[in-house]
């Protein structure tokens, strides 16, 4: 049995995933618990054989998805705290705790900036002066766990189409890579998640200007970095909570519908840049928690790439993560793959392979 | 009669005077540019005038654009050459407007908008003051750069903010460079002899100091890289094009930036000129190719750039017929098309190497290979001439009220 866990201050997240696909979650606070405290949250944790962590931003210093954690790496969590403060330094409690706890077994840590870290720096840079490049600005992408894993889905199945792979993640932040044999060469999200495609309550790619003009009335950073990070997107264009799930739902109103075509239109123009900058595409890989509900976007992706000659057919298609789908029609230029899973089950399947 | 042309870049200010003969034809009379308007720096500023075979071009004081303008007018002056009305070209940044007389209203409203687009509203707003002053009764008017975009569908123009603050402050996509574009497009149709109809054309104008790309379907609009103002978009001379909105809280809130100051930081100090450390032209960028890591790095992400855009916009168009390539960058940088071009075979462009390093900047090229899907042009956009023919369709307009 594993034990996994990710953050989301104030609370921390975890699993245990037995070996048979049979798991239990929980949540909790963590405020500077101690691991007995924590063991007892959790519960039964007998016979748990290794334990990992997500970290969601590694910036420059953790640059591999996943490592074993040493002392070292522990160190180097401490590094990371100022990336991402709420975040990072509520891992590096959780990590300190557990492994003091649990000394014995083996632990992991999934990065999820690590499959950005080398970004070409065509890619990573900002063109802005060398003053404020060196302030640790930098794109550093995101959902690397993801966009790793699904790279390998594809070159398992299709190792002849697994040169230039465009990873689409579908989601309440859908965000896209472009890989080059299996290193990112570029990627949707920036310095932050905000850059790049909107979600369910952030902007996505907006003229800057907007940050500025705002100021200029009298708003204040954090009311400004709350606007655009979480009262915008799909819900601040609808005026009321709106997530990926509505906007995947059928016969939308027209009101939504007009925020499906922004959305559907912000996926279409990144798909042509990655498509571009790779010189042309082998397989497109879609990963989703739940593809049978993406179903209808793809179908409507798909169909706009049809120019390429690009053949879909999506399939409605039943549960179960780590599903891989073949959804490219006889005759497709273009590979298309459908991955259904989350961010549990491919941190399972990772540790499942190096223990 | 005899009408001026004013056209305000960034750091230059070009004019013509067309002589009108009919209500739909104009000759160019005399043509000229100021240069180096405003600039520091080692060259001093130039203008330099055309007019019926005579030359004239020295080096000139020239602080801001207002005195650019008054230069214009005492060579008008010395020449003898009268003036009838003025057309001012306006890169607009909020509401659409088309064609229209300068009147106290409008130039009211013209001021409004000044904080939004630092760079070029102040400089066209001094040469608007200057003539205004110095031929106080003659007709002016000014022709919106952004009348072009108008077709550019909701989905490509919405900003995913919140409705009420969408509404209150009208942010959304509107565009530049569009009288450019208006010419080019239509060129295009013409050279090719093919109808816009049915047509998809991937247009980039690539500038000194602005640049941008637009998609066209069927003769209009339907996207285009920059955005409320003409900061987003392609890495240009001086401006970063897109960036992560999120980093310019980060600068003011984490290392104390002043607003203003950082918004000159994106507007003037970055682009080629912040990831090179040592100049904002292009050219200078391109001699320094093997020897200096930074102006390796300006030149790829401005092709990158260019390269993404292109991209997403025969995605958007779902393929693409023609590629045109216009504006000083544009016109005469076969390295930059060169390498634009390179590895685009998936969507059918192929560049024939030889045209394309042998093109000359004054005339239209066709740059592609022949076994290309898509053809490839090289053409010099008038801007000044859609803005004296806009400038006749309003008296025209006029006219018809008057008969009526």
């Amino acid at each position: 049995m594993f034990l996994l866990f990710d953050v989301e201050p104030p609370y921390i997240h975890w699993r245990r995933a037995g070996k048979k696909g049979r798991f239990a979650d929980g949540r909790c606070r963590f405020d500077g618990k101690s691991g007995e405290q924590l063991a007892r949250e959790i519960g039964n944790t007998g016979n748990i054989e290794a334990t990992a962590y997500l970290l969601h931003h590694g910036g420059g210093i953790i640059t591999r998805t996943l490592t074993p954690i040493t002392r070292r790496t522990l160190e180097k969590i401490g590094d990371c705290v100022p990336l991402l403060p709420d975040y990072n330094d509520l891992t590096f409690r959780v990590v300190d705790a557990w492994r003091r706890w649990t000394p014995r077994i083996p632990h992991f840590l999934f990065c999820n900036t690590a499959f950005f870290s080398r970004l070409p720096d065509v890619a990573g840079t900002y063109a802005v002066p060398e003053v404020l490049r060196k302030k640790d600005v930098r794109r550093f992408g995101g959902y690397g766990l993801f966009h790793e894993w699904a790279w390998k889905q594809v070159s398992r199945q299709w190792p002849e189409q697994s040169r230039r792979v465009i990873s689409v993640y579908l989601g309440n932040r859908t965000n896209i890579a472009a890989i080059r044999g299996g290193r990112a060469i570029d990627t949707t999200i920036g310095f932050t998640p905000v850059e790049g495609i909107p979600s369910s309550t952030s902007s996505g790619d907006i003229d800057t200007t907007v940050v500025f003009e705002l100021y200029s009335t009298g708003m204040s950073f954090a009311e400004i970095n709350q606007l655009l990070s979480q009262k915008s997107g799909f819900s601040g264009l609808l005026g009321r909570k709106c997530t990926f799930a509505d906007l995947m739902a059928p016969d939308l109103d027209p009101e939504v519908r007009a925020i499906y075509d922004v959305y559907l239109y912000d996926i279409m123009k990144y798909l042509g840049a990655f498509v571009s900058l790779l010189g042309g595409v082998d397989a497109i890989v879609f990963c989703s928690q739940n593809l049978k509900e993406a179903n209808g976007l793809i179908g409507d992706i798909c169909r706009r790439l049809g120019f390429m000659g690009v053949i879909c057919r999506p399939q409605p298609t039943g549960g179960g993560r780590g599903q891989v789908r073949n959804l490219s029609a006889p005759g497709s230029c273009v590979k298309i793959m459908g991955l259904e899973s989350d961010k549990w089950s491919i941190m399972a399947d990772g540790i499942n392979r190096v223990i | 009669m005899n009408i001026l042309v004013f056209n305000c870049g960034s750091s230059s200010l070009t004019f013509k005077v067309f002589e009108k003969k009919s209500d739909e034809e104009v000759e160019e009379i005399l043509a000229g540019k100021a240069h180096r308007v405003g600039v520091k720096g080692s060259k001093p500023s130039s203008i330099e005038f055309h007019y019926r075979g005579m030359q004239d071009r020295r080096e000139a004081s020239i602080p801001d654009h207002g005195e650019a303008a008054a230069l214009v007018f005492e060579k008008l002056n010395e020449w003898g050459i009268s003036i009838d009305c003025i057309g001012h070209r306006w890169t607009q940044a909020a509401g659409f407007f088309t064609t229209t007389w300068i009147d106290k209203n409008v130039l009211g409203q013209l001021q409004m908008l000044l904080p939004v687009f630092p760079i070029h509203h102040p400089a066209m707003l001094s040469v608007i003051y200057r003539s205004r002053k110095t031929y106080p009764d003659l007709p002016q008017y000014v022709t919106a750069d952004g009348a072009f975009h108008v077709t550019i569908p909701p989905h490509a123009y919405t900003y995913p903010l919140p409705r009420e603050i969408v509404g209150k402050f009208g942010f959304r996509k509107y565009g530049f460079h569009g009288l450019s574009y208006q010419f080019v497009i239509r060129q295009t149709g013409q050279f090719l002899q093919i109808p816009l109809e049915g047509l998809k054309i991937v247009a980039c104008h690539l500038g000194t100091g602005g640049s941008s790309v637009v998609a066209v379907k069927d003769g209009r609009s339907i996207d285009t890289s920059m955005g409320y103002t003409g900061l987003p978009g392609l890495v240009m001379s001086t401006r970063c094009g897109d960036i992560d909105p999120m980093l310019a809280i980060y600068f003011m809130a984490v290392f104390d930036y002043r607003a203003d100051d950082l918004m000159e930081l994106l507007n003037k100090k970055s682009g080629l000129l912040g990831i090179s450390g040592f100049s904002s032209d292009i050219r200078d960028i391109i001699q320094r190719l093997n020897k200096d890591r930074q102006a390796r790095l300006a030149f790829d992400m401005y092709v990158y750039r260019l390269k993404k855009y292109i991209g997403s916009y025969v995605i958007a168009l779902e393929g693409i017929d023609v590629l045109v390539f216009t504006d000083d960058i544009g016109l005469h940088n076969w390295l930059v098309r060169e390498k634009v071009c390179r590895d685009m075979e998936w969507c059918g462009i192929r560049l024939n190497a030889r045209a394309n390093r042998s093109a000359v900047g004054n005339t239209i090229s066709v740059l592609n290979s022949d076994n290309s899907k898509v053809k490839i042009l090289s053409m010099p956009t008038e801007e000044e001439l859609v803005i004296c023919l806009e400038g006749l369709k309003l008296m025209r307009s006029e006219k018809n009220v008057l008969a009526v």
